[in-house]
């Protein structure tokens, strides 16, 4: 493989797996606290539209992101109420949304493209890379790392914040508490429910930051749909890293890596078919659940069970 | 006294109880999408009068909304068979899929067969597809515990792909520009069962396999072990159900369900199989078993709506403009307003039993 191939698809696998670093952190942090958050793909559609337009409407990139993160915030505060308060199913409160997210996303998106024509739907400006000059033209090293945007440094930042947080503070040894035994938790005087409430609110924002990343920094263009699966796809890296935030990191730019060499394959015509390469991610996802068969963590020994205080 | 009385009355058929909140969902839905409606400048008064027009108002809008029952129920059949016994079948759209792929491609070599076998065995090999697709997961989860929610999941993607690529290479019309089979014969069709609009006799086939389903699960030893197993695994084990047989035949027949509704799709409406051919079947075939309640009369009630709300939104869209994707946000509300409903159901329940005043 010549350098400047390896170099660009280095490149290109650390940006496609930004998205699924921000969903999938999100989705760690509530599964963390014990409960799942099923609706990260429809979050991150969310994100994806309401970033854009934003964008589009404001001129700013910053509103954009700012509207990304209040539907984050919004949607994330929803699954909590509804998952938390009522303890009813995850898994279909998650799907429930998904559903609600995709109607509104589409839905508002085709209102748009009525009203403006074509050329106008276009983002004129995209959060672009911050370092520039020499050090991005170092093969490797500068493709890798430097040529990369704000959000892909601010979500490695917020991992390694997460993986000092939740080994190292008091409130992340509550916050892991909460999720292996929440009425332990709850007769050592922590506030389960505030725990809970925060960790999948949070867990909404990032998921929304991840789709916004893919229209304000890589189409320029929101369309229907266009998260494809990217949000499962984080669910299936955090049981691939066995909830651990290093594990997680790493299996998210595993199916970067992945996502890469399927845009690789389409783009360099090899012979073959695009929407072979298209299913990469998808068999890799497959196969990294069938390779953790058997390991003992399981993840948060209460995640997914409904935790009643009795009122 | 009086209140007594309402309570018994009530204990008894609790089914009241939840049909009243699905009605609310429903309500609650209709009125979301009524303020949505008005936001975007449109009479929601006019848009919902197409609405009830398209999806009930006239023999042919009639027969579309159960053209859209039939494979919407073989659907939920499918996700809510699995469901009931613990195992998550999210995959409906693929087996969808893989079912309508399998009917196609018998369809195509039928040649001269009798209508009857020219039409059963497309069925069959649909039947065949979904289950084989569903049994991937099935043997992952099997043998590797690989967890079925996710890869399902993956597989409805990798399905998806599957059929585009078909569709544009091996399987492409040569005789026409758009991506698509080409139309299966006249023979291997549903026939059409109404003068004046399109339904066709694949809706007695789901209709029976919802009663097949019920038979097998109230009605049969086998049944009863699927339900135990999902009730209480360790209990199950005890009284010595074999436990693998039988979440090998659930995973089984919750493929074949949804491949079924493929193969009725394609032989009674769409004809050929093209991208986008699913439009979602399968992930509204969970949204009806959870509205549902996953009770055969619930189910049925629910795929009716489901069907109506599809077509409806259709007739909106047609008549006032209104886009089509408010269908999922009605979906999405009436399926969060469901299971948040399943709540109060259980408290209101739980009050009717201890004999408090609720």
């Amino acid at each position: 493989m010549p350098v400047s191939l390896l170099d660009t698809t280095l490149g290109m696998a650390v940006r496609m797996s930004t998205p699924y670093l921000f969903a999938a952190l999100g989705g760690l942090l509530a599964q963390r606290s014990g409960v799942y958050n099923f609706a990260l793909e429809g979050m991150m559609l969310g994100g994806a539209y309401f970033g854009y337009f934003f964008t589009l409407l404001t001129g700013n990139l910053l509103l954009g992101i700012l509207g990304a993160v209040i539907f984050g915030l919004l949607s994330g505060w929803l699954l909590a109420f509804i998952s938390i308060r009522f303890g009813v199913s995850q898994m279909v409160v998650g799907l429930g949304m998904n559903t609600l997210f995709m109607g509104l996303t589409s839905f508002c998106s085709r209102l748009l493209s009525n009203s403006r024509d074509g050329s106008a739907l276009n983002l004129d400006r995209l959060i672009g890379n911050i370092i520039s000059g020499p050090a991005a033209e170092i093969p490797v090293i500068g493709s890798v790392l430097c040529s990369q945007n704000l959000m892909t440094y601010l979500i490695i930042a917020l991992f390694v914040f997460y993986a000092w947080f939740t080994r190292r503070t008091e409130y992340g040894l509550a916050l892991r508490a909460v999720g292996e035994n929440p009425a332990a938790s709850q007769t050592a005087g922590i506030n389960v429910f505030r725990y809970r409430y925060l960790s999948v609110i949070i867990s909404g924002a990032l998921a929304a930051l991840g789709g916004a990343y893919l229209t304000l920094t890589q189409v320029s263009r929101f369309s229907e749909n266009m998260t494809n699966g990217r949000g499962w796809i984080a669910i299936a890296a955090i049981c691939l890293g066995r909830w651990s935030p290093a594990g997680t990191f790493f299996s998210c730019l595993l199916f970067g890596l992945a996502s890469a060499a399927s845009n690789q394959i389409q783009v360099l015509n090899i012979g073959i078919p695009y929407q072979f390469a298209l299913m990469v991610p998808y068999i890799l996802a497959i196969l990294a659940l069938v390779s953790i068969q058997g390991k003992s963590s399981h993840g948060p020994a209460a995640l997914g069970k409904p935790y009643m205080k009795n009122r | 006294m009086h209140n007594q009385k309402l309570k018994a009355f009530l204990r008894k058929r609790s089914f009241l109880i939840t049909g009243g909140m699905a009605l609310i969902a429903i309500l609650l839905a209709m009125l979301v999408g009524g303020v949505l409606i008005m936001l975007i400048g449109i009479d929601p008064i006019l848009a919902y009068r197409y609405f009830f027009y398209g999806a009930f108002g006239n023999i042919y809008g009639f027969g579309e909304t159960i053209n859209k029952f039939t494979p919407l129920l073989c659907c939920a059949l499918g996700f809510s068979i699995a469901q009931k016994s613990g195992f998550f079948n999210l995959g409906g759209e693929g087996q969808f899929y893989a079912g309508a792929l399998c009917a196609a491609l018998a369809a195509a070599n039928m040649g001269s067969a009798s209508p009857i076998v020219g039409i059963a065995l497309p069925v069959l090999a649909g039947i065949v597809g979904g289950a084989v697709l569903s049994s991937i997961a099935g043997a992952l989860k099997i043998l590797f515990n690989a967890n079925e929610l996710l890869s399902t999941m993956m597989l409805n993607y990798i399905m998806q792909y599957l059929i585009a690529l078909l569709v544009s290479g091996a399987l492409k019309n040569p005789n026409s520009s758009m991506e698509q089979t080409v139309p299966i014969p006249d023979p291997v069709r549903l026939p059409a069962l109404m003068e004046g609009s399109r339904l066709h006799a694949g809706f007695f086939i789901a209709l029976a396999a919802l009663l097949l389903v019920w038979f097998l699960h109230q009605r049969t030893v086998l049944g009863f072990e699927m339900r135990l197993s999902g009730m209480n695994p360790k209990s199950a084990r005890y009284a010595g159900v074999n436990e693998r047989r039988s979440l090998i035949i659930v995973i089984l027949v919750s493929g074949a369900l949804a491949g079924l509704g493929g193969a009725l799709e394609l032989q009674g409406n769409q004809y050929k199989l093209m991208s986008g051919f699913s439009n979602n079947f399968g992930f509204d075939g969970i949204g009806i078993a959870v509205m549902g309640q996953y009770t055969p009369a619930g189910i049925f009630l629910s795929t009716l709506l489901f069907a109506a709300l599809r077509v409806g939104t259709g007739s909106m869209q047609r008549g006032v403009g209104v886009p089509t994707p408010i269908l999922y946000i009605l979906q999405g509300v009436i399926i969060i307003s469901v299971i948040v409903s399943n709540y109060f159901v259980r408290r209101i329940k739980d009050s009717l039993v201890e004999g408090r005043d609720a």
